[in-house]
């Protein structure tokens, strides 16, 4: 499977995961496609562009629905920008906790091994 | 190393996702709220409506909601209970976290949500007795089966959306400050209206008299503190005969003084906290029918501190402004009559000296006799920490708010002849620690048909006392003063009070019908400004301290003149903003610099002011020098002889201030008492006018348009828990204080509304931000830029439905 297909399938199945249970389930689910990778560095890029991607998703689609202006408020609030600053710390925080989680995951898996 | 590396990447993520868990000081839980799947971004389009039909077990008939182009909900309801359970689940919908934090401030519960920084207020509302006011409230109320059944239905409407909420669905205020809604009970609703109660007669000056008696000595007091002021334009007419009391009020012979300096009061609501409201007769309108407006103007906060409301049921078809909070409408009209409210402003809040047995504090001295005292232990919780434990000690004034632990007073009485030194405190006294039901005051008028069911819906109101402007189908036109004001002699309670001396004791309320009111008088309009009641005449003392007349002088100039008056005449005199003290005050001011040879730089502020027409216009520089200046001047006059600032000591009024300036610029209180030079009244001028300019070029540089009044002053309406980005700020808005348009910074018309009582009567409305709560809905602030510009919206009261355009909601009961 190449990387674009297994970033798919991960997503998929991690998008219904995320819409019912809480954001932690999220770092469960990188840290366990993560000890499947074949690399550290592979590790890191399978879960923080599983979780980025998942994240960018419903961001995306709520920021278009209505949300733009409790995207522009939220982003006054924490002192950023606009709205575009906002959503891209969103997504870094998505890319440092699926690449931690992937990371963490793949070590784990090697100290058992 | 392998599994070095595995354990501290492992303790590394857990670390992370705890701390991106939880709410670390005033940060909240970050990847809880940034989730884009519950965090912030699941509340999108919260604020619509998606279902057509609503089931609810307790709805006993079907409710027809409709939710209208400004957001405004329109409740058709068969009964009583559906009707106020509707309201109080679309008020939920629309305002829930407003709601919540309101009572949980009111009832000294902030530190529950964000920890011990509140504590001090916390613990300030228990020993003020919120929640003790509330609960007599509570009590009082239930003897109204109506009244409290409204109430329990309000409750079970908000419950009813608390319970349908999930963790996503929560307002946004409660995942920043990481915390959920809880129960809903009528015990919230009254808590609600005691801070209502709170901000509008929770003001207290009896320490600054104490303060000022002691610096400047009683003659001197009463020359800058008068009671009625030089120039008085009563809301009742001077002239105005009233029926002497039969009795006359004990009093003490001599005026007890107290120490004032070792309390100090920790919240003090706005002093110039206040209102609008008049109504004109037939005879000045265009229509033939009576017109009456409403502008109470309080703290201007998102999210408003009023919901629009419309209801309807077989036996009634009110509409106007609730408080999210409680059911009824609180200024609004029916079909038969209209009515709105200013504050009262009299003296019933009152402070009186304890003297206890002994460090216990279980018995207190009164009218010769050792009196036991009352423990409330309050339990104030913490966020985060153990909770603070506080007994607050009730005699039968009421809390004491202040003990003095280790200060002692000599008491020679007749149980205590040696004079023992003897542990003291400080109770309050306040009108809304009485029981009372003023719920069944709005229930009453939301039903009322004619002038006789007004007043008979009066006479529940305690407290804060109100001025009730009215107006209706009938063509009658009344005012009054309404509230339970006790019988005072002349000064009681301008000063803290012996507490161990019955003569100071509160007597008796006013009786109803002697309360100061008007109907139908011959000029042909009634109206209200939070100035004096009365002149002298009135046969009741009310009060050591109102608002100056200047504002009600001038809708008064407006209104004497009215002919054929339509809405915009109406909304013309709410957006007036003439300053009557500046016509006054500026001539003489102006006239002392033309004697003077003027520096090269105040020749254009000097310019501006000469062509000015002192009106406080957003776009004139005028009113930004002439505010500055009489700010300096005043500070210039009594800073020396009072104190510091009118924060730290109450400073005379501007009608006191506009008399020295304008008839006693020769007073003593002119010269500095701290310079060896004696200071004229011109010395006073010129150097609060340099100052002024000085001033202003420091702060927004070169005459320009950052001097205009809607630029250097301008309007800000900040979010009511003051997080950045939910506010609006830098509004440019003209008016201020002693103005009719009573805009300030932060203060100003929270509601304004015009309703001809035509049948069916008609009715223009307008809220300084809008409908919904939730911050990410056009409907939060989309009223705003109508507001600031004076545009009324009009409004849609139809008693059928198929007269008003909205989505529309059926609410049926659970098995329909």
């Amino acid at each position: 499977m190449n990387y674009i297909k297994k970033i798919s399938v991960f997503v998929l199945i991690l998008f219904p995961v995320l819409y019912f249970l809480p954001w932690w389930t999220g770092v469960i689910y990188c840290l366990i496609i993560g000890a499947m990778a074949e690399s550290n560095k592979s590790a890191i890029q399978i879960g923080s562009s599983t979780l980025t991607i998942t994240w960018a998703i419903i961001l995306f689609y709520r920021w278009v629905i209505g949300g733009e202006i409790l995207m522009a408020r939220v982003a006054t609030m924490m002192n950023v920008n606009n709205s575009f600053m906002l959503a891209i710390i969103i997504l870094i925080l998505a890319i440092v906790l699926g690449g931690i989680s992937g990371l963490t995951g793949i070590l784990i898996r090697k100290a058992i091994d | 190393m392998k599994y070095i590396k595995a354990i501290i990447s492992f303790f590394i993520l857990i670390g992370i996702t705890i701390s991106l868990n939880n709410k670390i000081g005033n940060i909240p839980p970050l990847a809880t709220f940034l989730d884009p799947f519950h965090g912030f971004l699941s509340l999108v389009n919260s604020d619509i409506h998606k279902k057509d039909k609503l089931n609810f077990e307790k709805i006993q008939n079907e409710v027809k909601l409709i939710i209208d182009e400004n957001h405004v909900p329109h409740i058709f309801a068969k009964n009583d209970y559906d009707l106020c359970f509707t309201q109080g689940y679309i008020t939920a919908f629309d305002r829930l976290w407003q709601m919540e934090f309101q009572t949980m401030a009111a009832g000294g519960r902030i530190s529950e949500i964000i920890g011990p920084k509140a504590l001090q207020f916390d613990q300030y509302q228990r020993r003020i007795g919120m929640v003790y006011s509330a609960e007599k409230g509570l009590k009082e109320t239930m003897k109204h089966k109506g009244v409290y059944s409204g109430i329990e239905a309000y409750a079970d409407g908000v419950n009813a959306y608390i319970n349908s909420l999930n963790w996503d669905q929560y307002p946004i205020e409660y995942k920043i400050l990481d915390y959920k809604p809880e129960k809903w009970t009528p015990l919230k609703t009254l808590l609600f209206l005691k801070t209502m109660a709170f901000s509008l007669s929770g003001r207290s000056s009896d320490l600054d008299f104490n303060k000022l008696w002691d610096k400047i000595g009683m003659e001197d007091l009463n020359d800058l503190y008068p009671e009625f002021p030089n120039y008085l334009d009563p809301i009742i007419p001077k002239e105005t005969l009233f029926t002497k009391p039969l009795n006359s009020i004990p009093f003490p012979d001599s005026l007890y003084r107290a120490n004032p300096y070792q309390d100090k009061v920790l919240v003090q609501p706005d002093a110039r906290i206040g209102s609008n409201n008049w109504a004109v007769d037939g005879s000045k309108t265009e229509s033939g029918f009576p017109l009456l407006s409403n502008d109470p103007h309080l703290n201007l906060t998102l999210p408003n501190i009023w919901y629009q409301i419309h209801l309807n049921t077989p036996e009634y078809n009110v509409y106007g402004a609730s408080l999210p909070g409680g059911p009824c409408v609180i200024s609004g009209f029916n079909d038969y009559i209209a009515w709105g409210e200013t504050n009262g402003g009299d003296d019933v809040w009152d402070w009186y000296d304890i003297v206890f047995k002994s460090n216990q504090m279980n018995q207190y001295f009164y009218d010769n006799e050792w009196l036991a005292t009352k423990k409330k232990v309050e339990e104030i919780k913490i966020r985060g920490e153990k909770s603070f434990i506080d007994t607050v000690i009730y005699t039968h004034f009421g809390p004491v708010v202040w003990t003095h632990e280790g200060q002692t007073k000599r008491m020679h009485n007749e149980r205590n002849q040696s004079g023992e030194m003897l542990s003291v405190g400080r109770a309050l006294r306040w009108l809304a620690h009485d029981s009372s039901a003023e719920s069944k005051t709005f229930y009453e008028l939301n039903k009322a048909k004619n002038y006789q069911d007004y007043v008979d819906a009066l006479q529940y109101f305690t407290c804060p006392v109100q001025n009730f402007v009215y107006a209706d189908i009938d063509g009658n036109i009344a005012i009054w003063h309404a509230g339970n004001t006790p019988q005072k002699w002349d000064n009681q309670g301008r000063f803290v009070m012996d507490g161990t001396n019955p003569q100071y004791n509160w007597n008796d309320e006013i009786p109803h019908n002697e309360k100061a009111h008007i109907k139908n008088p011959k000029r042909g309009f009634v109206s209200s400004a939070n100035q004096h009641i009365t002149d002298e005449n009135y046969p009741y003392y009310l009060g050591p301290w109102f608002v100056e007349s200047f504002r009600g002088e001038r809708i008064n100039q407006h209104l004497n003149s009215l002919e054929d008056a339509t809405f915009d005449d109406f909304i013309e005199i709410q957006m007036d903003n003439k300053n009557l003290m500046a016509e006054r005050v500026l001539p003489v001011f102006l006239s002392v610099l033309n004697d003077t040879l003027l520096k090269p730089h105040f020749i254009h502020p000097v310019a501006e002011l000469i062509k000015w027409d002192y009106f406080f216009d957003a776009d004139k520089i005028a009113p930004t020098i002439y505010n500055e200046w009489v700010d300096q001047f005043e500070k210039l006059v009594w800073e020396d002889d009072l104190g510091k600032s009118y924060d730290e000591i109450l400073w005379p009024d501007y009608a006191r201030l506009e008399q020295l300036i304008t008839k006693e610029q020769n007073s003593k209180w002119i010269d500095n008492i701290n310079t060896n030079k004696k200071e004229l009244f011109s010395d006073l001028v010129y150097l609060s006018f340099e100052n002024t300019i000085n001033m202003l070029t420091q702060e927004a540089g070169q005459l320009s348009e950052l001097w205009f009044w809607g630029n250097y002053r301008g309007t800000d309406i900040l979010h009511l828990a003051k997080i950045p980005g939910f506010g609006v700020e830098n509004l440019s808005t003209g008016g201020g204080k002693l103005i009719p348009n009573a805009t300030r910074k932060h203060f100003g018309p929270s509601w304004r509304y015009i309703v001809e009582m035509s049948s069916p009567p008609k009715a223009k409305g307008i809220l300084p931000g809008g409908q919904s709560g939730y911050p990410g809905s056009k409907y939060y602030d989309n009223m705003l830029e109508d507001w600031r510009v004076g545009e009324l919206r009009d409004i849609n009261s139809s008693s059928n439905p198929k007269d008003i355009d909205g989505k529309v909601i059926i609410i049926n009961g659970e098995n329909s």
